[in-house]
């Protein structure tokens, strides 16, 4: 024995003397990173986090370790600038004491309140006295025991002799076990002979009480189950404490309601919104809220070029623009030249209504390729549609026919040539003419009096609804941001809200300048306008609005 | 009626509910800033039009600090209003100086143009000024008195009113008892 | 259409959930059995109803019907059709649609099992699976709705993050959830028994299958959840010490303990208001648990975007605690025992020290979690409570643990002499200072892992003495083989030997813990072409980068070749995805796993301008597979205890 304390005592002295201090550089860092939390990311460590402010904490704790100061110094430092709150383990000094201290004394505490306890329920045990038995309920006894038979409690008896047969099957296991222990050599010699007839005397009364008939055993019952009787018996008796624990539980559903209320009602008022629309549902894994971005590192940029140009590509196709225009944006800054981005820009341009801001754009594209073909298409449309150069747009849809394979995409721009070239044949006759069968333009401008209610962060909406269904869902809605007025706008298939359908017939159009740029709401202090002459067939010209209601 | 047990379970429960429900009334990233009343950190920044300008020199003026970054909605949200408070302001005391954090120059650079900003501007390319001052978020402004002790800071957008009144503040060397707060950007 | 019918299923099982709560409350005051029996039928109605509107949902995922908000938020016509079933849990308001359905499926099989059985106890039962019910489709149908529409409709959706395109997506939640939701079954039977007054065991002995359930999900769904986190997240660690990770934890340990003390209940008819109140902790925390999720008072990767939900689900965890509680209090005269122990040493006071550490522990971690807020609220002072903390915290416990795992299995109930004791526990102590002077000498140095790992030994050891010593009692009693000896024993306590197969699972995972948090060697570096690194064993060379195009993202790829002391055992390659909705890449690491260790590479960065670098991070985690192995391990143990008996059947019939 006492060697045995000799070497448990040596384990605990050797080993702090073994060891090792991290002597390198990296090492102290990656140990101090550790217990920084990173500021802008969801409780990582600035070890963890691969987000920029990370690596820029981390490159100055190394140039601050390399300049000899300690650790300690370090985190001081670092607290000095972000509070206790960068610390990833609290301190110990103030109000956090108690983060350590409380969860030690809750074990401690616990484990010597259970000690006492336990204690007090042995002496407990120790007063009791087994009474005078019956050796023949014994025999019995021990003969139910040494069967295989598993004894076990039922759940579900119901009636006087439920809780007896429970007991029972109780105390027999307990027999069992204590057999199978001495057997096994768990329990020595005199505790199972201290034991078993303490057990055996309990079984021989729940028998004894078993055999009794069902009557006796009532009036053994346990108390509570003699309340019940009770309570079935007379329920006049009982009305009072009954109808009293109504009130009870009423009150205290009342109160409950009330609070829950009242707690609602303060904490609505006092809730934020947490972050922004950038966060993802689930919360961007990473960095949190925001753009992230490998490294500032003009040089790794060039490999987000490709991924810029995807998201580009991915969020025209699914019209958000905003997205789009920041991808291609970001391409520009990377690549100044590159026409893929240009073009697109141009394309977002023409959508928003901006038509110079896309031929620009579109020009830029071509000056560094002159045989872009979206870019020819781009400016082709541009000038046909919103300019009425005819005899560039077909020059450039010309040049594009040239470039392309024969196909689908070649015979519709060959259309579009052709339709191009009966324009410039039979020259418009009046603006009312029918010029364009599937389209709608026209200007749109503002009542002088409504100038002053602008706002740089309107979207206008042109809104197009069949002249036959008012309700429902409109047939075409185009969006311009920030619109400058007065806004020549031209309206065509690519506005439908669903495919499928021809653009076509008689309709309504109006147009709305929206506070928030939502569609789907109407802000009072919405700008409004139809136009006068509604219902107008689709492929009018000269669909002209002013927007001079107010919502 | 067992009272003690059930006063007992409500003893425990109710502070363990006013505790949480205390969580909806703060943000739980928002990191409140030490530095407020103390001597703001001496730096050193190359401008972009190549000259330097350390903090020192400003001492004697009343110092407008504001940490921004291209790419970031709430910078550009409030950047004319800067632009237009500084135009208004300038005068010999006062210094407006901008710190482009986790940027390139040619996108800063694009920024200052299309906003047309005249007042100073550096690059922190380092980051080390932005981790002196403890910025989480941009962006963060502060206002430095002419002993040079931050006296407010704001981490979010500004607006004309607010700028004014703490300029004023700072003039007279009043340290605000809160930190402030708009629509910010969490930095990368 | 699709949301229509999904809405107003919704809104009808509301309906039926309302009566569930009614009819038992309004049979007590008329004494009309027929209230009772109705209550099944709200039940029923609840399920074809919810089922109706889950199934609903998946349609609508299914056929990207974008004219419903939530499948615009979470799915885009490219993604493919299981991670679009996935996305009914991907996002908040789905997520509560699958917790009711798991929650009315469980109430339904509870209903249909006990159809003619625990007459009395039934109508009370269902009547709580009602009000919790009632309340998340109230919150469904009023304040996070799945089947808002959106106009005008989109062409193409937004999609699931990708971070959550992956395979254990499928599987995390939908276990973790069923492991919270089957809570409520025992909790709905302690407070059924609570209200009636039928204080005796019934409870217990009828729930006893279905907590073991809940556990065993729970216990599944917190590794998966850390396999997933090792796997995909790629930061090289398995648990992160987040706020959510800590709710998803918490309410195993209550349940844990209950698995322990409720065999004293069993036994000595004493800890009842113990084993209420760890029950009713237990549930109480799986509601904290998703409160926390959706509230946003904590920052964590885990949350979903906050709204009004929070200040709901606090309301009702403050409602659930009140009520429960309290009616534990009222009862609490009535369940008062005159508790007797045989022995300061015995199985009965290993268990309950068991129970003590276990609620250290949750108190510690809960203590750990909310101490951010409470420090602001009281002090007025900005902590952060993280993983150092946890880690250092947590370790005297589970040591403890680990000891008590050991000790427990071999104290006889009642009264274990010092005499049997000493026979008993000196073989296996003996065994395992030798293995312990076997590591220092050669592997271990450090004074804790030391220690960790001799308990550990010391567990497995007691486990092999004890079946052996039982096996041999066996042959005394019964005059068996050691084989056939094995099964009785099994067979006859199924409880007993699947919680040893468990506590050796159990033991794995420690295992696997110790040696992966002591001995974890990390390195990060630069490398050109060509340039190697060397770390622990391993010798990792970079050859490349290579770049390609999904239908999801575009990808970057760097080749590392690992040579294992000299011989080359291939080539790992980790990457960095772009997505395009996402502003940051997502990183995929790589790593190669052995029963001894793991190499885990993480690609932090590359630069194809500078002659194609990578910057990479690598690490080396000692025996950390053990980790999954004794998550097997202890599916097995449980398989074992939870099986009904052929015995136990034929006495049924």
């Amino acid at each position: 024995m006492p060697s045995l304390v000799i070497l448990v005592l040596s384990l605990l002295v050797l080993p702090t003397g073994l060891q090792a201090q991290p002597t390198d550089l990296e090492e102290q860092l990656r140990a101090i990173s550790k217990e920084l939390r990173c500021p802008v990311c969801q409780n990582l460590s600035i070890a963890d986090s691969p987000s920029e402010m990370a690596q820029q904490m981390r490159a100055l704790i190394r140039e601050q370790l390399k300049e000899g100061k300690s650790p300690k110094e370090i985190k001081a430092y670092f607290t000095s600038k972000y509070g206790e709150w960068i610390l990833l383990s609290p301190t110990t000094k103030g109000f956090s004491l108690l983060v350590w201290i409380l969860p030690f004394i809750a074990l401690t505490g616990g484990i010597i309140f259970v000690l006492l306890v336990a204690r007090r329920w042995v002496q407990r045990k120790g007063e009791s006295r087994p009474s005078e038995v019956d050796p023949a309920l014994i025999q019995r006894v021990q003969q139910d025991v040494s069967t295989e038979r598993v004894w076990e409690i039922d759940p579900e008896i119901e009636g006087p002799r439920a809780h007896l047969l429970n007991e029972q099957a109780r105390l027999y296991t307990e027999l069992q076990e204590l057999e199978f222990d001495y057997q096994a050599g768990r329990l020595s010699e005199s505790d199972y002979e201290d034991l078993r007839p303490r057990y055996e005397a309990q079984a021989a009364k729940v028998l004894r009480e078993l055999d009794s008939s069902p009557a006796e055993a009532m009036s053994k019952k346990r108390p509570h189950r003699a309340e019940r009787q009770a309570k079935d018996a007379g329920p006049a008796q009982n009305g009072k404490a009954q109808s009293r624990r109504g009130w009870i539980f009423a009150a205290t559903g009342a109160f409950l309601l009330v609070f829950g209320v009242t707690l609602g009602i303060f904490l609505s008022k006092s809730l934020r919104p947490r972050g922004s629309e950038q966060d993802s549902i689930t919360g961007d894994f990473l960095t949190g809220t925001g753009p992230g971005g490998l490294s500032a590192d003009p040089g790794m940029r060039r490999a987000d070029l490709q991924s810029l140009l995807t998201q580009g590509h991915a969020a025209f196709e699914r019209q958000d623009w905003s997205q789009a225009i920041d991808a291609f944006k970001k391409v520009l800054a990377i690549d100044s030249d590159r026409p893929e981005a240009h073009t697109y820009m141009g394309l977002i341009l023409t959508q928003a209504g901006h038509v110079d801001g896309a031929l620009l754009a579109f020009n830029r594209a071509l000056s560094t390729n002159p045989e872009y073909p979206l870019a020819l298409w781009g400016k082709g449309m541009v000038l046909y549609r919103d300019k009425g150069d005819l005899s560039g747009a077909r020059q450039n849809l010309q040049k594009l026919v040239s470039l392309l394979p024969s196909g689908k995409e070649r015979f519709e721009v060959q259309k579009t040539i052709d339709e191009l070239t009966n324009r410039q044949a039979t020259p418009a006759k009046s603006k009312q003419s029918v010029t364009n069968p599937s389209r709608i333009e026209g200007t749109i401008s503002v009542d002088s009096k409504l100038k002053a209610k602008l706002d740089s962060g309107d979207a206008l909406f042109i809104i197009v609804r069949s002249a036959n269904s008012a309700k429902g869902p409109p047939l075409a809605v185009k969006k311009i941001d920030r619109p400058v007025f007065p806004l020549s706008y031209s309206l065509g298939p690519e506005n439908m809200m669903m495919s499928g359908r021809p653009f076509g017939g008689k309709v309504n159009v109006s147009v709305r300048l929206d506070r928030d740029g939502n569609a789907l709401t109407r802000e009072p202090g919405s700008l409004m306008g139809t136009y006068e002459k509604n219902p107008v067939e689709i492929g009018t010209q000269g669909v002209d609005i002013i927007l001079d209601q107010v919502l | 009626m067992p009272w003690r047990r059930i006063l007992l379970t409500l003893a425990v429960i109710l502070p363990l509910v006013a505790v949480l429900a205390f969580g909806f009334s703060r943000d739980p990233r928002y990191i409140a800033s030490p530095l407020i009343g103390r001597p703001a950190p001496p730096f050193t920044v190359t401008l972009f039009d190549g000259k330097t300008l350390s903090l020192a020199d400003l001492r004697g003026k009343v110092v407008f600090l504001n940490f921004w970054a291209s790419w970031c909605p709430p910078c550009r949200a409030e950047a004319r209003d800067l632009e237009a408070v500084w135009q208004r302001y300038r005068d010999k005391n006062i210094v407006f100086l901008g710190i482009d954090i986790q940027d390139t120059e040619k996108e800063a650079f694009a920024f200052l143009k299309e906003f047309q900003i005249t007042y100073p501007n550096g690059r922190d390319a380092s980051g080390k000024i932005s981790i002196d001052y403890g910025v989480w978020g941009i962006p963060e402004t502060f206002f430095i008195d002419p002993e040079g002790r931050i006296t407010y800071k704001h981490v979010g957008g500004l607006e004309y009113p607010i700028i004014v009144a703490k300029l004023d503040e700072a003039r007279r060397g009043l340290i605000s008892a809160k930190e402030g707060k708009g629509a910010y950007q969490s930095i990368r | 259409m699709t949301a229509t019918i999904g809405y107003a299923s919704i809104l009808l099982a509301l309906i039926f959930a309302l009566w569930g709560i009614i009819a038992p409350i309004l049979g007590a005051r008329t004494g009309q059995n027929g209230f009772f029996a109705s209550t099944r039928a709200a039940i029923t109605g609840q399920f074809i109803l919810v089922t109706l509107a889950s199934l609903s949902l998946i349609y609508a995922l299914v056929t990207t019907d974008f004219s419903v908000k939530y499948v615009f938020f979470n799915t885009t016509r490219s993604t493919p059709i299981y991670y679009r079933i996935t996305g009914l849990w991907g996002a908040l308001e789905g997520s509560l649609l699958l917790w009711e359905w798991i929650l009315i499926i469980f109430s339904g099989l509870v209903a249909w099992i006990y159809k003619d059985r625990h007459r009395e106890l039934m109508p009370w039962v269902l009547m709580i699976f009602s009000i919790v019910s009632a309340f998340f489709l109230a919150v469904i149908a009023f304040a996070s709705n799945p089947f808002e529409s959106v106009f005008p409709i989109p062409a193409d959706g937004r999609g699931l993050n990708p971070l959550l395109e992956d395979a254990n997506m499928m599987t995390h939640p939908p276990l973790l959830y069923t492991g919270f939701v089957a809570l409520t079954v025992p909790y709905a039977f302690a407070m059924a028994a609570l209200i009636i007054g039928r204080l005796d065991d019934a409870w217990i002995v009828t729930t006893r299958r279905w907590t073991l359930t809940a556990w065993f999900f729970l216990t599944m769904g917190n590794l998966v959840g850390a396999y997933w986190s090792y796997h995909v997240l790629g930061w090289g660690g398995y648990w992160a010490w987040d706020p959510v990770e800590n709710a998803a934890f918490m309410p195993w340990l209550p349940a844990t303990a209950f698995l322990h003390s409720v065999q004293v209940q069993e036994r000595k008819q004493m800890l009842k208001v113990w084993n209420l109140s760890l029950i009713i902790i237990a549930f109480s925390l799986t509601i904290f648990g998703t409160f926390l999720t959706r509230s946003g008072i904590l920052s964590s990767i885990h949350a979903f975007s906050s709204g009004p939900v929070g200040i709901i689900f606090l309301a009702f965890l403050a409602f659930i605690l009140l009520t429960s509680f309290g009616l534990l209090a009222w009862r609490s005269k009535q369940l008062r025992s005159q508790p007797e122990l045989d022995s300061l040493v015995s199985r009965e006071s290993a268990f309950l020290l068991n129970n003590v550490v276990l609620v250290s522990a949750l108190f510690t971690i809960f203590l750990g979690t909310i101490f951010p807020l409470i420090s602001e609220a009281v002090a007025g002072v900005q902590v952060s409570v993280g993983a150092p903390y946890f880690n250092s915290v947590t370790v005297p416990l589970f040591l403890l643990l680990v000891f008590l795992m050991g000790v427990g299995p071999m104290i006889a109930w009642k009264k274990a002499s010092w005499d049997n004791l000493r026979r008993n526990f000196l073989w296996p102590t003996v065994a395992s200072f030798v293995v312990a002077l076997f590591l220092f000498i050669w592997l271990v140095r450090d004074f804790l892992p030391l220690l960790g790992f001799t308990l550990l030994s010391f567990v497995v050891f007691t486990i092999l003495f004890d079946t052996t010593l039982a096996v041999r009692a066996r042959q005394r009693i019964a005059g068996e083989g050691v084989f056939s000896a094995l099964v009785t024993l099994a067979r006859r306590n199924q409880r007993r030997y699947g919680g040893l197969i468990v506590h050796l699972g159990v033991v794995l995972i420690f295992l696997g813990i110790a040696g992966s948090m002591s001995y974890s060697i990390e390195r990060e570096v630069t490398l050109q072409i060509g340039e190697g690194l060397s770390i622990g064993r391993y010798h990792i060379q970079f050859e490349g980068l290579k770049r390609s195009q999904q239908p999801t993202h575009s990808r970057v790829e760097a080749a590392f070749r690992v040579f294992n002391e000299g011989h080359e055992i291939g080539v790992l390659s980790p990457a960095l995805k772009f997505f395009p909705t996402q502003k940051s890449p997502v990183g995929r690491a790589v790593y190669r796993s052995t029963l001894i260790e793991d190499l885990y590479i993480i690609l932090s960065g590359f630069s194809e301008v500078e002659q194609n670098q990578a910057t990479l991070k690598v690490l080396v985690r000692p025996l950390l597979a053990w980790i999954w192995i004794g998550g097997f391990v202890i599916a097995l143990g449980t398989i074992v205890a939870v099986l009904p008996s052929r015995r136990k059947l034929a006495q049924r019939a």
